[in-house]
């Protein structure tokens, strides 16, 4: 075979049911690996690899992978050549020695620099015996989140693998993974295709797996993956029309691509069923009705054109069942249960008001020390009575809300459906007959329970979110308790995600360091404790907005120099920043500020600059005061008003002078008061070149820092 | 006609005997899960290959509702399956003895849908799923990976039926306690439990004298820790669940606080661990 024989290849790892999470993880981890490993040893042609998943599979298929790499010289390095002859120039043992052992002659040896180097041809990496080399380590180092031991004999993997397919054009490669063979076969659906589906060649897998009855999701497909499933959806919807016809058509399918995505990572074939529920569990919120479908049957709502709530449900189902019929009865049967659960304890609870729950709250302990939820409930009215004030906010709406917070904790609604904390505060206070403003607060102030969910919308709901976002993060804090790694038992990372996404909402605006200085006071921390307990809470918050924005590293760098005070005001920093960074002088700006910085770190604070310029100051730094000062006028009324656009536009115009400056003057001059004014000028101009960010942290290209 | 509560048993043990499964007696302590017999929690440790099947009834003190939630109980059987090590078709074999128990698997829909499984009072986890049968949980399915704190090596794979609910929905009934006890017989699961569940559940939430269930747990943790002294593994074990059990009354009773239940739950699965760690031979002082 001819060593630049590029054909396709396919892998494939045939698993039993992967959690729905790590489907795309892992299939991508795959695709990486192996192309990492395809490049390492020189066996990867040109073209993109394309990868799919499904619950029971992960495949990558590259267009183009060699059988064998050609021969290559390998270069060893030997003996120092001062050590390699001796001083009559005869080969030294030592030499010799390297000689043998790399097989190679010692008159046929190369110096490169002060060493001796054997160069060989080696024979390049045959396909299939380097992939049996690899495939037990490749799989052990993808991105899995929990391993488990099936057998003895395949590594660790997130659920058991149960099948090799390796494929290169149509040749079934000889590689075994452990007991497992590979083979050119794929698994169909377990119901509608139980036999293996022969693979013709590589690149008929995709038409494989749809005779075999399987729907794949590609990493470039999960969009239309989604949009084929809704669309499956909302047909078994429509045939519940006639059976409903007080529910004007067009019905929705309530969209939400988290719960597709879930479904999805449950489908080999994705197909749905729908069904209808008694009337009588509309009693229940509608917001109780989704969540127990959801959350038990990971099933869809329906809206009519109305937007009134559909007694109906449709649900993903992983089957073209044999009799639709049946397979209906059977979700009824069991989604019937579910609801009447759901609404035996909702009139369970409705038979006291949530404020009779307040007597409960000092019965149930929270962990770390952080006393029982009327302790909580203490801290979270105090803190809210602080920060009304502060961030502007109604007091009696907020504090009335934060009074209730914690009550629905006790509801056997929230017992059963934890999902529904807040919520259910929220409908529970509507029917006591508490104020609107409560009740949306109530319901509000879990928001966001995951990142991507919508925010609180009234300032009440995102002033109690604030507060017990802080509330947790400051009383955690104080005690000590941090996550670390993987672990984070509090939930510390997302509280604090949340705290800024909610002030990034832009509802309220609220000074970080305030902020945690109330948290802290509420938890008893004062003093020292409370100022180095800010510090660290600032760091950490700082950690989760560079996730947030996902923005350059020495970009976040320069802006968090400054410690702007709000997630807001540092999120205005880093656009202007950004887009300065566009203009073309911007690279001199940064150089400039390196330059300073450079100057001013060899200079010693002690002489107080002179009261007034010295005379006889040459026109380019009496051209740069005139403009500093100017600056110094102008830049912090536009701080004050967020305009960080036009200070970095003021900035980058200095340049001019500044490169006269340079040019003309020297800074360390020889004259004491000549120097000393130059060094305070600089310092004037560094403060201000400072306004918005620290601009020497900045990469610019042919910068070396 | 419908399998009856008693046929669907027959069924299984039927079915995993033909499999090569040994016939296990339902052990004679009350426990909480069927994971607590001796011939799971036990046999899943160490190198020698297991085959078995049993039914066990399941005592959990909290879930009883006095017989009238048609869905929980505080007694309820389950039906465990355990296959050392796990065959390479150890999920199809499960699919064919639902298709024994008259399942239709073309026209219902079965699916494996993640569920770790963890135990902290045996210090013990294990990856896997809860299956779904159109939606609804009738089994859990789980690759042992720790049990009392030991790896497992060769691992275990564990299938748990859950008897009641199959049966439900063999039967298209929406309440256990009318599922026929069998197919031929008047008997019904509520003439067998109705009362007993009722009177249960009185004791377990109202009845139970939580300073005589103090002491018994600490009767039980003491005798553990002696015979593990003396080198009794199984007796001392049987202290082991007997613990639990207390612990699980105590816990219906609201009788612990939030750091005095982990603070239980820590003390037996020391005890646990211990058990593990001696039945292997492994030296370590009792706890």
């Amino acid at each position: 075979m001819s060593t630049d024989d590029f054909r396709p290849l396919l892998c494939e790892i045939g698993c039993e049911e992967l959690p729905p999470p790590s489907q795309p993880e892992l299939a991508l981890s795959l695709c990486e690996a192996l192309q990492k490993f395809f490049e390492r040893t020189d066996l990867l042609g040109p073209g993109e690899p394309q990868v799919w998943w499904t619950p029971r599979r992960l495949a990558v298929l590259f267009p183009a992978v060699r059988r064998h790499s050609p021969p290559y010289h390998q270069r060893v390095s030997g003996p120092l050549l001062a050590r390699a002859y001796d001083s009559t120039g005869r080969p030294t043992p030592a030499l010799i020695g390297f000689a043998r052992a790399q097989g190679v002659d010692p008159d046929r040896l190369e110096r490169d620099g002060a060493r001796i180097v054997a160069v060989r041809l080696v024979d390049g990496a045959d396909l299939a015996v380097a992939l049996e080399g690899e495939l037990p380590t490749l799989l052990s180092g993808l991105a899995c989140r929990r391993r488990m031991v099936w057998s003895e004999d395949l590594p660790p993997f997130t659920r058991p693998i149960r099948r090799l397919t390796l494929l290169h054009g149509d040749e079934i490669l000889p590689v075994h993974l452990g007991t497992l063979r590979a083979g050119g076969d794929t698994s169909g659906h377990r119901i509608h295709h139980p036999d293996p589906v022969r693979i013709p060649s590589a690149l008929d897998y995709p038409q494989a797996l749809l005779t075999a009855s399987v729907v794949p999701v590609s990493l470039n497909g999960r969009e239309a993956a989604r949009e084929h499933l809704q669309r499956i959806l909302t047909t078994a919807a429509s045939t519940l029309a006639s059976e409903l016809p007080s529910h004007p058509p067009p019905w929705r399918l309530e969209f939400d691509p988290e719960l597709l995505d879930e479904n999805l990572g449950l489908l080999e074939h994705p197909a749905a069923v729908a069904g209808t529920f008694d009337t009588a569990y509309l009693e229940l919120p509608e917001e109780v009705i989704r969540v127990v479908l959801r959350v038990k049957q990971r099933a869809f709502v329906l809206r009519d054109s109305r937007g009134t709530l559909i007694p109906s449900f449709v649900a993903p189902v992983n089957l073209e069942s044999r009799d639709p019929h049946r397979l209906r009865r059977g979700f009824e049967r069991v989604v019937r249960p579910r609801l009447a659960d759901a609404l035996f304890f909702f009139r369970q609870d409705r038979e006291h008001p949530l404020e009779e729950r307040l007597r409960g709250l000092s019965e149930v302990a929270l962990e770390h020390g952080l006393g029982s939820l009327a302790d909580r409930t203490q801290r979270l009215v105090e803190l809210t009575e602080r920060l009304a004030p502060i961030l502007g906010v109604p007091r009696t709406a907020a504090l009335r809300a934060a009074q209730l917070s914690q009550c629905d904790l006790l509801t056997a609604l929230v017992g059963e459906y934890p999902e529904l904390e807040g919520t259910a505060g929220g409908f529970y206070a509507r029917l006591d007959g508490e104020e609107e403003s409560v009740s949306t607060a109530l319901a509000e102030h879990v928001l966001p329970r995951r990142p991507g969910d919508p925010l609180p919308q009234s300032p009440t709901g995102a002033l109690l979110a604030l507060a017990l976002r802080l509330e947790i993060l400051c009383g955690s804090f104080a005690r000590g308790v941090q996550p670390s790694g993987q672990s984070d038992p509090m939930g510390l990372r997302r509280a604090a995600g949340g705290l800024l996404q909610i002030l990034l909402a832009g509802i309220l605006e609220g000074n970080l360091f305030a902020l945690f200085k109330e948290g802290l006071a509420v938890h008893r921390v004062d003093g020292p404790t409370s100022d180095e307990l800010v510090e660290r809470l600032y760091t950490f918050h700082l950690e989760r907005l560079s996730s947030i924005f996902a923005a350059r590293t020495d970009l976040f760098q320069a802006v968090a120099a400054v410690r702007p005070t709000s997630p807001m005001d540092f999120r205005d920093r880093l656009l202007a920043l950004r887009s300065a960074l566009d203009r073309d002088d911007a690279t001199r700006l940064v150089a400039f500020n390196k330059r300073i910085q450079n100057i001013l770190r060899r200079v010693e604070d002690s002489e107080p600059p002179p009261g007034r310029p010295p005379d006889g100051e040459p026109p380019a730094s009496q051209a740069l005061d005139g403009l500093v000062t100017a600056l110094e006028c102008e830049i912090p009324e536009r701080l004050a008003q967020r305009d960080f656009v036009t200070v970095l536009e003021r900035l980058l115009d200095t340049g001019y002078k500044l490169e006269r400056f340079f040019a003309e003057v020297l800074v360390m001059d020889p004259d004491t008061q000549r120097r000393l004014y130059r060094i305070a000028l600089l310092k004037r101009l560094d403060r201000i070149m400072h306004a918005v960010a620290a601009l020497e942290k900045i990469h610019v290209p042919g910068s070396t820092s | 006609m419908n399998p009856g509560f008693a046929d669907v048993v027959q069924s299984l043990q039927g079915y995993w005997a033909e499999h090569d499964c040994a016939w296990i007696p339902p052990y004679d302590l009350p426990m909480g899960a069927a994971t607590f017999h001796p011939q799971t929690f036990l046999r899943a440790l160490g190198p020698e290959p297991w085959r078995a099947a049993f039914f066990q009834p399941c005592r959990r003190p909290q879930d009883g509702r006095y017989g009238e939630n048609p869905n929980r109980s505080q007694l309820y059987y389950q039906f465990q399956v355990l296959l050392k090590p796990p065959p390479y078709d150890f999920q199809d074999l499960f699919l064919t003895s639902l298709s024994a128990l008259g399942i239709d698997l073309t026209t219902d829909d079965v699916r494996f849908v993640e569920d770790n499984w963890e135990s902290p009072t045996l210090g013990a986890w294990g990856l896997g799923w809860e299956v779904w049968l159109n939606g609804m949980e009738i089994a859990q399915f789980t690759y042992f990976q720790q049990i009392g704190g030991q790896e497992c090596r060769p691992v275990t794979g564990e299938i748990t039926y859950g008897l009641e609910r199959l049966t439900m929905y063999l039967n298209g009934c929406d309440d256990m306690f009318a599922l026929p006890w069998s197919k031929t017989g008047e008997l019904s699961y509520g003439d067998l439990y109705r009362r007993y569940e009722r009177e249960m559940s009185r004791y377990n939430f109202e009845e139970a004298d939580t300073d005589i269930l103090r002491g018994r747990f600490e009767a039980h943790v003491h005798d553990a820790l002696r015979l593990l002294e003396s080198g009794l593994v199984l007796p001392a074990y049987e202290e082991v669940i007997q613990a639990s059990h207390s612990f699980n009354l105590l816990d219906a009773r609201h009788a612990l606080s939030v750091r005095s239940r982990q603070d239980h739950i820590l003390r037996i699965r020391r005890l646990a661990q211990a058990v593990a760690q001696q039945y292997l031979g492994v030296k370590q002082p009792a706890p």
